[in-house]
């Protein structure tokens, strides 16, 4: 009997328990590659600022745009130098753009033209072209001038291409001298341009053909954006005296458990950078999708050898762009403020669309809900609890051996009962469709793409055959159209068996993610249609393929039913075909925090319809930290729940009461402001305006604000500041601008330009509504938002110190692209000198009308001072109505006392207003 | 008031759509007939509270004038002035639902164009119909309850017989156990009395048998290295003899039992492989994980095996399987393995709790005690048997040997050594000391059964000692209430936790430690517990990974008082918002 070895047993035991707990929130580090790993990187980091490598020659105007030629003056191998080409190209709204390339040789059939992205630019943009007349040469510059105070200058020698207003350098490329454009060449003998990294080899038969420059922001605070990283809003230094970092990594990979705080690459890619200082906001913006890495380059980082330039140096930042191929296409956007920035940007990328507006609403999701009962028996707990919700969400384990656009049969017999129980209650499914394709000669997805053609190819021209959860995969060549239509059409309700008109669609691991290629992805040697390689469209994969989903299931409905798809990669233009979440957080506290940011940062970049899974994806959130966490996402534009196969349930009733409590206030306050949420949507729509905001984005003078990222804007008149610690009871809050600000649970007010110490307790976050403003509400929570249709509404004013304040509503079918011809109610409410009016913004419908019986029950007024009458009179009508002291929320515990106008009962579509004094 | 409001109404007609005619149809009415309306969404029993001019918010909060109530605006933040509209978000909306069961619904739910209430009442602005199945619902819901009464008193004449049965034996099993006590002490004494003796007579042997290996080994003094060895063999042996304790033979006589041997010789023999295999796996995946720590790559893996690998960590599957998708039988496996070794702590600690000493000993004294067994004649074995089928049975054949033994205690032995007496002596302490061991385990096997809980009335007593069984797809689930439950999938076996009580008024069952999931906590298992005329287990389900739950019938649920309340609800006397059935 071998007893000695049961205490070596045990230990053993501890030991695997210890690997266990390890694994559980460990990030591979190991697994991706760092910059030194990376040789273009590597090499670019190396490179000494310098100013005697290119010069510019043969600028000329065709055509209304600049064109010039760049000579490298030196080459390393001493080949023959030969130059590239320079575009300049302007739009309206002063938006720059610049393309270098490769000159096209058209007797050299062999040498490829460099990737260009398409699908991502707008159609519209063409449009907006402006040419340009004259050019004014002076000795080693053009300059030409797009407005009385902003001049284009490209320096010929040394080559500097820059931005200034009538002072000075707003931006610049170039400016330090690190560009550096690797032309391709015949591979040579001796030639090696094998990269390893790990157990992986990238044959990387067309060479070296990285970029990189530097560019500068003159004058900027801080630099945002390039999302996707888990880290702060305002980008830190990664490269200078006493800075060891990696550079921020645009390189969408699928991370097992990543860690805050990293500048490395997550699951999605936009190579959109701002600046921002209380002077001018800017931007710029590099179409490539290509793995590229930023180094935000600290003061000092050249070293002391060089010489600097006269230039302000302690006002600017220098960032270093870098890429490992493509071509430089860039653009530059002026501002002056940050929100002429969203504008700028997204009239070259696209504007947000429009959700349907259910999924503004709440969305209940667990890998995974495992059978047809469980699902009932959720949703049932939701009606038994009180607390709406409107998406029920079926994850990976649903399928027929994770062949997507199947239901398996034992589990979910009935897929399409099982819709429709949901929608007599107004609630939509969403189901899980990955891009691996199951390699199953009985799947009919697999044999399509098999016998068409559909599939990437890999470095040997076979179909590439990865692993992923269905076990050996291939992944459909998104980069073609024909593969694009035919992905659109399994969505059909012909070939998607078992799908109904309330089923919607999740893309996950769209990176793509591939559990055995080099850094869980796909190898970069891999060919896409028309000989591109993967590793020229890596970054955009999973947009083409979200957009692909998203055709799919307008098409299903005859273009007539908005979309919902969200996807878990995205690039540059995602906001014009869904949402994305960002990916498989953790049950922690600092995973509460970095959300924030994390949001921020993609609504800043064009991507709005964000969000992060509430409670966390992988861990097990105590009651108080998943209370904490439903009260801020409450204010995610996307507010979805969901969790990890092995954690336990945590709907929202499983803690016991006081958490059920809060958790459904919670749920029913994003409820109640779906009104406001929902015109913040069409806002962005209009406008590419994020519906969550950094401070600084609405007050763009206050530097006090410019690096906060734990408290931000809903709109312009909700502050919402999270709490992030465990057993918090007071925080501080910084409350911008000079006007007042109401707290909404007690209905105090406060002036603004300082922190103020708020108690906080576990019943909700601080929120705070900004004076001169009106927000709509609908305080009648239901099952699910489809319930809310006819209710009324209530309006909260907060007035600012001029005793005025105003705010609008958007409401449409919430469903169908009638909006677009008309079909739609806005409205503007303007409160001043006691009155309140509403009016109609661009009256203009021409086209389809859109009707609501949906009244106003309810005003609240804040900051309305005494003495006052006990009445009101609506006009027209000359109607009295009451004015009494009320409940600022209908929420127990909450009974601030404002002032309250009883049943104004007025239309919300019509022209009326109500005199208070 | 009342008249500004018919006021307003009308002017506010005037601006409305025909679309809100009959919302406002409902409004005007409410206005001129306020007793009837007013009173919508109450109970009978509570229009008493709503029949003052000045009527309180339930919270205390404020007063309200009636005219301000059900007037579909929202003075009470509790809802006490809007129980018919869903102006409150925390209202209740009462239905009378005439023929089936009153009910109250949330306010939500008032005009939210889906019928809640069978009777409609919910539902009242037009925007839908709803018709009224009060009548049917009443119908399935009496045959239901009618159904559930019948199962309720059956289930009750069950469990009166349960818990008297319960009574009776739990006294019963008591006083045998205080009778087993005091056997326990005087077999002690005997014991004692033997060991002494037998101790005296292996001294003195000893001391013969080295006088003889004197003796042999002056006449023999050129011996072979062969005999030498032998000799010194001996001494080991007997020097381990000697130095036993009575804790090391009351070990040796319970590993003797025969069904305790089977055991041993099943378990432990199977185990050391178990732990073998274990050890191999733990080997490999720290292997594993090594060469991942340390970043010199998977070199070793297949592109196959670095995929499941990867996949592995979202789904804590054992990527190196053949198998497709489901990777997680293997996993179960070694996870089941490596708490074998504690199963057998948790799942017969009476019987382990001897053992638990044996850690420290070590194998040389095991082989000794191996070595002594060979000589034993097997008669005690069988007759140990009886323990388990007679309590008493042995107990009268041993004390005519006692007797004896009694003499040979009290004669003084001399030396040389008689043989026979000796090995009498011994066969006869070794006797004893095997009847004590088992009157022993005996006891504290009544022991452990009598500290149970068996509910407030023993009404779970018949519980102890049984196990139910449900088959469902690929898995038979076992569970045997005050031990452990399994889930059963071919010759596997996974725990599903040991008895961990009763919870919640004893309305669960807990089972808690079971096999520990990776990346996940130890399995358990909470078994929701309803009255039935049988004990059956009727459904398992695993909401959460390795979290269980099931549902167990038993007529010990079946109590008096939920029986009036069927009743009750049956002649219509009681609401029940949530209706269980």
């Amino acid at each position: 009997m071998p007893l000695s070895t049961a205490p070596c047993l045990a230990l053993l035991y501890i030991f695997a328990l210890t690997l266990v707990a390890r694994s559980v929130y460990s990030w591979r580090r190991e697994e991706f590659r760092d910059c030194n790993q990376t040789p273009f990187c590597k090499q670019a980091r190396a490179a000494k600022p310098t100013h005697d490598k290119y010069e510019v020659f043969e600028v000329a105007l065709i055509n209304g745009d600049l064109h010039a030629k760049i000579l490298p003056l030196s080459t390393e191998n001493g080949e023959p130098s030969t130059p590239l080409s320079l575009e300049l190209l302007f739009y309206s709204d002063q938006i720059i753009r610049l393309k270098i390339n490769e000159l096209h040789d058209p007797s050299d059939e062999s040498k490829r033209n460099r990737f260009e992205v398409p699908n991502v630019i707008e159609n519209t943009l063409h449009g907006k072209r402006l040419r340009i007349r004259s050019v004014e040469k002076r000795e080693k510059m053009s300059i030409v001038s797009l407005a009385s105070d902003l001049e284009i200058v490209l320096q010929h020698k040394p080559f500097e291409i820059y931005v200034r207003d009538d002072k000075d350098r707003i931006l610049s490329f170039n400016n330090k001298g690190l560009f550096y454009f690797e032309q391709r060449r015949q591979k040579g003998e001796g030639d090696d341009w094998t990269e390893r990294f790990r157990t992986h080899t990238d044959s990387r038969p067309r060479g070296p053909q990285s970029i990189s420059f530097d560019v500068t922001f003159h004058g900027a605070d801080h630099v945002y954006g390039i999302p996707e990283h888990a880290t702060s809003l305002a980008l830190k230094y990664t490269r200078g005296p006493e800075i060891t970092s990696e550079p921020y990594r645009l390189f969408n990979l699928d991370v097992f458990e990543y860690i805050e705080e990293s500048p490395f690459g997550l699951y999605g890619s936009i190579p959109f950078m701002l600046s921002h200082s209380a002077a001018r906001s800017t931007g710029f913006f590099w179409l490539n999708s290509a793995e590229m890495l930023i180094d935000v380059l600290a003061p000092g980082w050249e070293g002391d050898d060089v010489n600097r330039r006269e230039v302000h140096e302690s006002d600017n930042i220098d960032t270093q762009w870098m890429s490992e191929s493509g071509i430089v296409d860039v653009f530059f956007f002026v501002g002056p403020k940050p929100k002429d920035l969203l504008r700028q940007y997204t009239s070259v990328t696209g504007l947000p669309n429009m959700p349907q507006h259910f999924a503004t609403a709440y969305h209940q999701s667990r890998w995974n809900y495992k059978d047809e009962a469980d699902v009932l028996k959720v949703d049932g707990a939701f009606d038994e609890n009180d607390i709406p919700y409107d998406v029920l969400w079926l994850d990976i384990d649903h399928t027929e051996g994770r062949r997507y656009f199947t239901f398996d049969k034992s589990l979910f017999p009935n897929p399409k009962e099982m819709q429709q129980k949901l929608a007599n209650k107004g609630r939509h499914m969403v189901t899980i469709v990955d891009p691996h394709i199951k390699r199953d000669d009985g799947f009919f997805v697999h044999k399509e793409a098999t016998s068409k053609g559909y599939y990437v190819k890999d470095a040997h021209g076979r179909d590439f055959d990865g692993w992923c959860w269905p076990g050996s995969s291939s992944y459909p060549d998104m980069l073609n159209p024909e593969v694009q239509k035919w992905w659109a059409e399994k969505f059909s309700f012909n070939n998607y068996v078992g799908s109904t008109p309330s089923l919607y669609i999740w893309n996950d691991m769209n990176e793509p993610s591939v559990f055995n290629g080099p850094e869980v992805s796909m190898p970069r040697d891999s060919v896409h249609h028309g000989d591109v390689e993967h590793r020229d469209v890596h970054n955009v994969y999973g947009y083409f393929f979200h957009m692909a989903t998203a055709d799919g299931l307008l098409q299903r409905s005859g273009g007539k039913d908005r979309p919902f798809v969200l996807s878990r990669a995205f690039f540059a233009g995602s906001q014009k075909v869904g949402a994305v979440w960002t990916g498989d957080n953790t049950a922690e506290w600092d995973h509460l925090q970095v959300s924030v940011p994390m949001v921020l940062s993609l609504g800043i970049t064009g991507l709005s319809f964000v969000g992060a899974d509430v409670g966390g994806f992988f861990g097990n959130p105590d009651p108080e930290l998943l209370t904490r966490w439903y009260q801020l996402a409450a204010y995610y534009p996307f507010f979805r729940a969901h969790a990890h196969l092995d954690t336990k349930r945590r709907e929202p009733w499983l803690f016991g009461e006081p958490y059920t409590s809060y958790i459904r206030d919670a749920i029913r306050e994003r409820y109640a402001l779906l009104p406001y949420f929902y015109t913040l949507f069409r806002e962005a729509n209009l406008t590419g305006v994020p519906i969550m905001r950094p401070l600084w984005m609405e007050f763009p003078d206050e530097e006090m604000t410019f690096a906060m990222d734990k408290e931000w804007m809903v709109g312009n008149s909700l502050l919402i500041h999270g709490v992030y610690a465990e057993g918090s009871t007071s925080e501080s809050v910084y409350l911008p601008g000079q006007g007042l600000w109401y707290e909404l649970k007690t209905g105090n007010s406060f002036p603004g330009g300082d922190y103020i110490k708020v108690p906080v307790s576990m019943s909700a976050i601080p929120m705070f509504q900004r004076g001169g403003t009106i927000i709509p509400r609908r305080e009648r929570p239901r099952r699910s938002s489809s319930q809310m249709v006819d209710d009324p509404y209530t309006l909260v004013i907060a007035l600012n110190n001029a005793h005025e304040a105003e705010g609008e509503i958007y409401i449409d079918d919430g469903k169908t692209f009638n909006f677009a011809e008309g079909a739609y109610i806005h409205r503007k409410f303007t409160f001043s000198q006691g009155s309140l009016k509403s009016s109609g913004i661009n009256g203009q419908r021409n086209g389809k009308v859109f009707t609501s019986s949906s009244l106003i029950e309810r005003i609240v007024i804040l900051g309305l001072e005494l003495p006052i009458t006990s009445h009101a009179t609506v006009e027209p009508g000359n109607r009295r109505i009451e004015l009494e002291v009320g409940s600022l929320l209908l929420r127990p515990g909450m009974q601030s006392n404002a002032y309250i106008l009883r049943k104004p009962n007025v239309l919300i579509s019509e022209d009326w207003s109500i005199k208070v004094l | 008031m009342q008249h500004r409001d018919f006021r307003i109404m009308g002017v506010v007609a005037c601006f409305l759509q025909v679309s809100l005619g009959v919302t406002l149809l409902f409004l005007t009415l409410a206005a001129s007939t306020p007793v009837s309306t007013n009173f919508r969404g109450i109970s009978l029993q509570d229009q008493a509270y709503f029949s003052t001019q000045i009527i309180k918010c339930r919270d205390g909060s404020k007063s309200f004038s009636l005219e301000r109530l059900n007037d579909d605006f929202c003075d009470c933040v509790d809802g006490t002035d809007e129980p018919g509209t869903s102006a409150c978000p925390n209202g209740k909306f009462f239905c009378k639902n005439q023929g089936y069961t009153p009910m109250e619904i949330f306010s939500s739910r008032v005009n939210d164009g889906i019928c809640d209430c069978c009777d409609g009442s919910d539902e009242y602005d037009g925007k839908i119909t709803c018709s009224n199945t009060c009548a049917k619902a009443g119908k399935v819901l009496r045959e239901r309850l009618e159904k559930k009464i019948s199962i309720f008193k059956a289930g009750l004449e069950i469990r009166k017989r349960d818990v008297e049965h319960a009574k009776v034996t739990i006294a019963k099993e008591k006083s045998e156990l205080s009778v087993l006590k005091q056997e326990e002490k005087k077999l002690k004494d005997q014991v004692q009395g033997l060991k002494v003796k037998k101790e005296a007579i292996e001294k003195a042997e000893q001391e013969e048998k080295l006088q003889r290996e004197k003796e042999e080994k002056a006449r023999k003094e050129s011996e072979t290295d062969d005999a030498s060895e032998q000799a010194s063999k001996v001494e080991a042996e007997s020097e381990v003899a000697v130095s036993e304790d009575i804790t090391r033979e009351v070990q040796e006589a319970e590993t003797e039992s025969a069904e305790q041997s089977e055991i041993e010789d099943g378990t432990h023999s199977d185990l050391s492989k178990e732990e073998v295999g274990h050890l191999g796996h733990s080997e490999t995946e720290s292997a594993e994980q090594s060469e991942i720590e340390d970043g010199s790559s998977h070199s070793d893996l297949s592109k196959e095996e670095l995929g499941r690998l990867v996949a592995s960590r979202w789904t804590g599957e054992n990527p190196n399987i053949d198998q497709e998708v489901e990777g997680a039988d293997e996993e179960e496996h070694s996870g089941h393995d490596r708490s074998t070794y504690d199963d057998r702590d948790n799942e017969h600690p009476d019987e382990a709790s001897g053992e638990d000493e044996d850690d420290d000993d070590d194998d040389e004294r095991e082989d000794a005690d191996d070595h002594n067994e060979e000589d034993e004649d097997s008669n005690t074995v069988d007759s140990t048997d009886d323990v388990f089928t007679d309590d008493f049975h042995w107990w009268g054949r041993l004390k005519h040997k006692l007797k004896s033994i009694s003499d040979a205690i009290a004669r003084p032995f001399k030396s040389p050594v008689d043989t026979s007496e000796a090995d009498a002596v011994r066969k006869l302490f070794k006797e004893a000391t095997s009847k004590l061991n088992d009157l022993q385990a005996k006891i504290s096997e009544l022991e452990k059964k009598l500290e149970q809980d068996f509910g407030k009335g023993g009404e779970f007593f018949s519980l102890y000692g049984q196990c139910y069984e449900l088959q469902m797809n690929k898995y038979t689930y076992k569970i045997c209430p005050f031990k452990n439950a399994v889930q059963m999938e071919g010759r596997s076996t996974t725990s599903l936790g040991m008895w961990d009580g009763f919870k919640d008024d004893y309305k669960y069952m807990h089972f808690a430690r079971g096999d520990r999931c990776w990346n996940g906590p130890d399995r358990s298992l909470r078994v929701k517990l309803r009255c039935g005329a049988k004990i059956e287990l009727r459904d398992v389900d695993e909401p959460s990974r390795c979290e269980y739950v099931a549902e167990l019938s038993t007529p010990a649920l079946c109590l008096q008082e939920r029986l009036i309340v069927l009743e009750q609800r049956l002649h219509g006397q009681v609401e029940d918002r949530h209706d269980e059935l």
